[in-house]
């Protein structure tokens, strides 16, 4: 069997675009409220680092996002969550 | 019904009196002031994620307050004073009962997190 060649599938007008899966949506979206306190759900909103995920990645809603942003601010403030991860002292 | 939630975070290396003593001075301050402390939990001792005054862990401590204006107020400003405190967090909730079972269930079940992945 020939295989087609990859550019006879192109549809015209749309180049070399690759066609993006759809968005994943993020699994707080239906949490009514963000505990601050629950930790282990907020870290999995978190880089290794310590920076929150944006919500292009995370697929959160941007009320989710707003209420997401707070919750770790929080959580932060009361030492539950860590401001920056991995940093060592050049010293 | 309406209230405060204020997280203290205790130095771990006080003695059971002096934390008793200072619990009772919180919400004797609280009482002067008119206002009442609903519920008191006990979160725990808990690792801290930075070091805060050079230790390590905290013993956390959870009062739900009602809405008195001053109460708040007093009991900030008595933890700003208190070296044995290392951090506090106070937030308004709409409804405090609900709060305090929500720290129940975090205490005994783990995350919600897991609880999403379930469903």
């Amino acid at each position: 069997m020939i295989k087609k060649k990859a550019t006879t599938t192109r549809r015209r007008g749309l180049g070399n675009r690759v066609i993006i899966p759809r968005r994943k949506t993020s699994e707080i979206n239906k949490l009514k409220a963000i505990p601050f306190k629950d930790v282990e759900l907020l870290k999995s909103y978190v880089t290794e680092r310590g920076r929150i995920i944006p919500r292009r990645i995370s697929g959160n809603t941007a009320t989710t996002q707003r209420a997401l942003r707070q919750a770790i601010k929080r959580a932060r403030n009361i030492a539950l969550l860590s401001f920056s991860e991995g940093y060592v002292s050049q010293d | 019904m309406q209230g405060y939630e204020s997280i203290f975070i205790v130095d771990p290396n006080v003695t059971e009196e002096q934390l008793t003593g200072l619990l009772d001075k919180f919400r004797g301050l609280v009482e002067h002031q008119g206002g009442k402390v609903v519920q008191h939990a006990f979160w725990g001792r808990r690792k801290l994620a930075y070091n805060v005054k050079k230790r390590d862990y905290g013993l956390y401590h959870v009062f739900y307050l009602d809405r008195s204006p001053n109460a708040l107020k007093v009991l900030e400003h008595q933890f700003q004073i208190e070296d044995n405190v290392l951090k506090w967090l106070s937030v308004a909730v709409d409804d405090v009962e609900a709060e305090h079972i929500a720290l129940e269930k975090l205490k005994s079940h783990g995350s919600a997190a897991q609880t999403l992945s379930e469903r």
